[in-house]
């Protein structure tokens, strides 16, 4: 791949021009004619039943055009499990909660009719622990399931348990053991384009929702069965404005959605809702938090013999994709390191919290903490440099993982090696421990990742059209979307490469279902090889329907031709080389026969299913990673201090290395907070800390400097080699601070955020102070 | 209470209605149709409604619509085809650096951060690290870690001082 | 949103007749914490007043050693002060950490001390350095000292009607060798309340024996505050390493911190005894790594 012209280029993000003159259209700045302002009254209450909900005086503001409640319009069911509702009836369960909404000609009169809705509530019992909402006689959560069958308790019936090998075997034969608890609470994406959307219907009934959603054909799906239930026959159009940050945030439907639709069909005029930070802080749905016990072992080698991990997941008061996280907390669980004897179980408990969603990692952040900062526990008891343990373990190419996963490509060793190198390991960890002020330490962690689409919907497809036109402009629809990733430059850059011509040829459009094909969505990881992937086959298609034509016109077999810096080249004659545009207007002033260069290819990784026993190869590639830190540790505040951060992945091919180390960048500083400085502070289901004051959202004063390593691989089921690497940047981040600290002063953090508070008290515990 | 504020918006004198409570962010993006500068938070602190107000970088959303009063207010729509970007449809040294270097995402903090940075290099020309840290410290990305934002200040810096200006 | 005038007054003598005129008036500078009360409906006032058209309110001036800060002057003016960075580097470290350089460049030092939050930065500083606010109201000129200038969270010493015009900063007595500085302590390295302010000032003799000494706390009680038992523990004797740990800890015992969701009590009073002798540190007066 010596040659090639287009991929592997730092090439800029398509849409960087538009975006840095603030010409790119974002959601919040969408204005349609006749446009009402919709505003969601929030519950005052964490649990309660609503006794009435008095609109009239709402009614009665000037501007106002509707006032809804769950008993003037509709049931909306939505979500994982179908328990949520877009407007509440009866009963509320968390703050967050939809009890009314309103739409009105200006901002001011919608917060002038939600500050005249009067709500009256009886309070019912709250359960805020997980643990708490498991034991005999706490408050129940919901009464029935969406079908409407009773349910007893809280605990979600979800299916998460994966075994595979004998666990007390393993554990039997194991000279040494380490086990340990983690918790990991709420984060959020704080993505810096608030949520929102604008609903709108035709005279038909159709309805057009601009949205900046991650997930424009499942969002399609969610919201036609919306129309469904409001018996309405008209069908849905999802248009994407530029999406000003997505994070996993927006890869759900959410209630504010439902509640435009039923807005803008009352009113027959177009609404938007869009969010303002607070909201976007309590309304949308966090990273799922989660306590883990976790024990694993190796033997006197330090070969590892077996890993069990159980883990309680706080669910919140109803399901989204958080309670679906343990499907991908399972990959690492038994696949990172070869470990022979694993054991995966999970519980999802509703509480009167909020309900939490996919965020970058979806899962894998926390578990990954529990892992690898285990792992360095265990190296200890072993004795046993946890670099030395690392390697002695890590995944092999050809491996098959307990899990059934069948890794073709590996990066897994270079990786650890890299950062080694990199952090000058050995020396670094020989250095007696600083017994002054600031103390440094190194420590690493490793991740595992899918990198080739993850199966855990029935479909892991992705539909890409392409045009080529009369003057070789390209236009590729692909399924998939761009979130600022660079998805839209990297589908430029395979097609531009596949058929020859400059990558200024290539326009994206995505973002519009009324025009692109079908795709899953933008999540694990998967855009850049399924969407990809997508394109290339479409590509192909159109540079073979291109040669086939020119066969005819050149007399030569277009197995000697081929297409190559905007010209038909003939690998034996070069006499024939013509330019490509000459072909293609000649096909299209051809007088017969259909001359349209014209392709539609669906990609669907050839990966099975995650369900039933969980076991199979999920993924068509899967990413690995190391990450080395390290840290200065104030040992008289607690302060952390990053000083060097390795940040080395298997990416497999880098298709823009610009726009991939702006990921593993991105990724690693968020990562930073989520160690360090970063959470959601709850009190009895409030959210007490809504605004970048007070969620300590890392700034560019904090800026950490991150050594990106990219190890190519050139897996063969990625398009041009390439795996995924949206989410891996951030997986190892939090267990390789921890390890580094533990290394600097000697204290293990084993709950996140290690904010000075924690890292001192357990500085102080230590040495036996109060 | 809607009051007339008659100021320079991008050198061209604007007279704009402001209802009573308005923000400078709600005139730029309503009254006049600027919407390249954003509201990220609405309370001074992701900085993606940063603009320039006698050459001081400000947010926007915490600037009362009456002080815009008599002032000169630069906005993102300004900065291309001005005199130092060489022309209409030619990008300001810093958009292009912030493009060339791959300093763009989701983009939506990006127009403040270019007037951010725009104010900074006006009022020191080379600034150091710590100075360009602490000048972008006001407006908040999520995207990018800021490391390629800060490649791309420091080199419209570096751009600056090759190509002396008279 | 709550519907408020907004007065642009052009002199002093304007303003103050505003004020009187109107019941819940507020005078404002930068606003930018007034306004974000009032998005947030904390606060509703009638209306407010405007101070930045007014001429003479802003700016920093320097005569026979003493300071003088207009009340109106913002963060950003102090941080890019040669001046103030030389000759009150406390100050000078306290604005510059201020918010972003955005809200440094509309928020003002007076308004930062009339707010009267236990988190203001530029009020540790301003305590060590024995500021006095000087207020115009309908009554002619008066002078409060810093010390006494707040009352409680967010209650100043100013009457109904009066108007904050300036900070005089006295000339540094006695003379001698002088070092101050303020640490802000915060999770991330900007745009940050403090989880905790520490400000110090000592002045030494030719025998490194303290003659002055002051020592202010933010977010260390309901305003910020001078700590004196730690004043005293330093005034007299040499300064030392002993010594400013004695005063590290006579300002912990005194100082009224609270737990809270942002910062546990134990924490706020533990970062008294480390920081204090760093702050000497930094300032130059104690030998350390800082």
């Amino acid at each position: 791949m010596a040659d090639l012209c287009a991929v592997g280029k730092a090439i800029p993000k398509a849409d960087a021009g538009e975006k840095v003159v603030g010409r790119s259209v974002y959601v919040h700045d969408l204005v349609l004619p006749g446009m009402l302002h919709g505003r969601i009254l929030y519950s005052e209450r964490v649990s309660a039943r609503i006794v009435a909900v008095d609109t009239a005086e709402a009614e009665k503001v000037p501007g106002v055009r509707a006032v809804i409640t769950a008993e003037n319009t509709p049931e909306i069911r939505f979500g994982f499990l179908k328990d949520n509702t877009a407007l509440k009836k009866g009963r509320v369960r968390q703050y967050r909660d939809e009890v009314a909404a309103v739409a009105a000609t200006t901002p001011e009169a919608a917060a002038e009719a939600l500050a005249r809705i009067r709500v009256t509530y009886e309070d019912l019992p709250a359960v805020f622990d997980p643990e708490a909402a498991l034991a005999e006689g706490a408050p129940r959560l919901h009464d029935a399931d969406a079908k409407g069958k009773p349910v007893k308790d809280n605990r979600l019936r979800l299916p998460w348990k994966v075994e595979a090998g004998d666990v007390a075997a393993g554990e039997a034969a194991s000279a040494f053991v380490a086990e340990g608890e983690y918790e990991a609470g709420w984060v959020t994406h704080c993505c810096m384009g608030t949520s929102g959307c604008v609903a709108s219907f035709d005279t038909r009934d159709n309805l057009t929702v601009h949205s900046n959603t991650q997930i424009p054909s499942l969002a399609k799906n969610d919201f036609q069965e919306a129309l469904k239930a409001m018996g309405v026959k008209g069908r849905v159009r999802v248009v994407n404005t530029a999406v000003g940050g997505g994070f996993g945030s927006k890869l759900d439907t959410y209630a504010y959605e439902y509640i435009a639709i039923l807005l803008a069909h009352r009113t027959r005029k177009p609404v938007k809702i869009v969010f303002g930070r607070e909201e976007e802080f309590v309304a949308t749905s966090p990273r799922q938090p989660t306590r883990i016990r976790i024990r694993q072992g190796c033997d006197r080698e330090g070969r590892l013999t077996f890993r069990d991990i159980s883990m309680v997941l706080d669910n919140g008061a109803y399901t989204s994709w958080g309670a679906t996280t343990p499907t991908v907390m399972m990959m690492p669980s038994t696949s990172l390191y070869r470990v022979p004897n694993v054991r995966f179980q999970a519980t999802c408990v509703y509480t009167n919290n909020t309900y939490s969603q996919a965020m970058r990692g979806y899962g894998t952040p926390q578990v990954t903490f529990a892992i690898e900062a285990n792992l360095d526990e265990l190296a200890e008891t072993a004795g046993i440099d946890p670099y030395e343990l690392r390697l002695k373990n890590a995944n092999q190419a050809g491996d098959v993982t307990p899990q059934g996963f069948r890794p073709v490509t590996c990066g897994h060793r270079e990786c650890l090696e890299e950062v080694a190198k990199r952090l000058d390991w050995t020396a670094a960890r020989a250095r007696p421990r600083s017994t002054g002020r600031k103390a440094r330490g190194v420590g690493m962690a490793c991740l595992m990742h899918v990198g080739g689409g993850a199966k855990i919907y029935k479909s892991d497809g992705c539909g890409t059209m392409i045009k080529v036109d009369d003057q070789g402009r390209v236009d590729v629809f692909s399924g998939s979307m761009d979130i600022g990733q660079g998805l839209d430059t990297v589908l430029r850059q395979i097609v531009a490469e596949t058929l020859g011509v400059p990558v200024d040829y290539v326009n994206v459009v995505v973002g519009d279902t009324d025009v692109c094909p079908w795709d899953v969505g933008v999540h694990a990881s998967r855009s850049t090889f399924v969407a990809g992937n997508s394109a290339l086959a479409a590509a192909r298609t159109v540079r073979d329907q291109i040669l086939s034509f020119a066969e005819e016109v050149l007399e030569a077999p277009k197995e000697i031709l081929s297409l190559r810096d905007g010209q038909v080249v003939c690998s034996e004659d070069a006499s024939k080389n013509t330019p490509l545009e000459k072909i293609l207007r000649k096909a299209h002033f051809a007088t017969s026969g259909n001359t349209m260069f014209l392709a539609a290819e669906f990609f669907e990784p050839a990966t099975d299913l995650l369900a039933g026993d969980f076991k199979g190869n999920f993924s068509a590639s899967y990413a690995w990673g190391c990450h080395g830190v390290e840290v200065e540790v104030d040992t008289e505040t607690g302060h952390v201090e990053i000083v060097k951060y390795v940040a080395a992945h298997d990416v497999g091919k880098a298709i823009n290395p610009m726009l991939l180390k702006g990921q593993i960048y991105g990724a690693g500083l968020m990562g930073v907070g989520y160690a360090l400085t970063e959470e959601m502070i709850y009190e009895e289901g409030r959210l007490l800390n809504p605004n970048f004051r007070d969620y300590k959202i890392l700034t560019a004063a904090d800026t950490i400097p991150v050594e990106p390593v990219l190890v190519e691989t050139d897996d063969p089921a990625g398009p041009f080699g390439a795996k995924g690497i949206g989410e891996p940047g951030l997986v190892p981040t939090a267990p390789a601070i921890a390890n580094a600290i533990y290394h600097a002063v000697g204290v293990r953090l084993r709950t996140l955020p290690m904010k000075p508070e924690r890292v001192l008290a357990a500085l102080r515990e230590k040495a036996g102070e109060p | 209470m809607e009051e007339v504020v008659r100021f320079t918006v991008n050198g061209e004198a604007v007279s704009v209605r402001a209802g009573a409570g308005w923000n400078l962010l709600r005139v730029l993006r309503e009254g006049l149709g600027l919407t390249g500068a954003k509201e990220g938070c609405g309370a001074g602190e992701c900085g993606a409604c940063t603009v320039l107000v006698d050459g001081a970088a400000v947010n926007a959303c915490l600037f009362p619509a009456p002080e815009a009063e008599g002032r000169s207010v630069v906005t993102i729509e300004g900065l291309a085809a001005r005199e130092e970007a060489g022309g209409v449809g030619r990008l300001h040294p810093i958009q292009q650096a912030f493009v060339d270097h791959g300093a763009v995402q989701c983009g939506f903090c990006t127009p403040g951060m270019v007037l951010s940075a725009k104010a900074l290099l006006d009022r020191s020309p080379e600034p150091d690290e710590a100075e360009i840290r602490t000048a972008l410290a006001g407006n908040i990305c999520r995207c990018t870690g800021y490391t390629q934002i800060l490649e791309a200040v420091r080199a419209a810096a570096q751009a600056r001082r090759e190509v002396p200006r008279g | 949103m709550h519907a408020f005038e907004y007065l642009r007054p052009e002199t002093l003598e304007e303003a103050l007749a505003f004020l009187a005129g109107r019941e819940g008036a507020v005078p404002v500078a930068g606003a930018t914490d007034v306004w974000v009360g009032i998005q947030g409906k904390k606060i509703a006032p009638s209306a407010l007043v405007s101070l930045r058209r007014i001429p003479g309110l802003a700016g920093i001036r320097e005569e026979g050693g003493a300071v003088t800060l207009g009340a109106a002057t913002t963060h950003a003016a102090v941080e890019d002060s040669a001046l103030l960075r030389e000759r009150l580097p406390a100050l000078h470290r306290a604005c510059s950490a201020v918010g972003s350089r955005q809200v440094r460049n509309v928020g003002t030092v007076g308004g930062n001390l009339c707010n009267a939050a236990p988190s203001a930065d530029s009020a540790v500083p301003l305590l060590l350095y024995d500021a006095v606010c000087v207020a115009r109201g309908p009554g002619g000129e008066r002078a409060i000292p810093v010390a006494e200038f707040f009352l409680a969270p967010g209650k100043n010493a100013l009457d109904p009607g009066e108007i904050l015009v300036h900070i005089r900063v006295p000339a540094p007595t006695p003379s001698g060798r002088t070092y101050a500085d303020y640490w802000k302590l915060t999770r991330r390295k900007a745009v940050e309340l403090p989880i905790l302010g520490v400000g110090v000032r000592v002045s030494l003799d030719g025998d490194g024996v303290v003659r002055q000494a002051r020592v202010a706390l933010g977010v260390a009680g309901p305003t910020p505050l001078r700590a004196r038992a730690a004043e005293a523990a330093l005034e007299g004797r040499p300064l030392t390493r002993e010594t400013a740990a004695a005063a590290a800890e006579a300002a912990a015992q005194e100082a009224q911190v609270r737990d809270s969701w942002r910062g546990k009590a134990w924490y706020r009073r533990q970062m008294i005894r480390v920081l204090v002798p760093r702050v000497l540190e930094r300032a130059g007066a104690l030998e350390g790594e800082v």
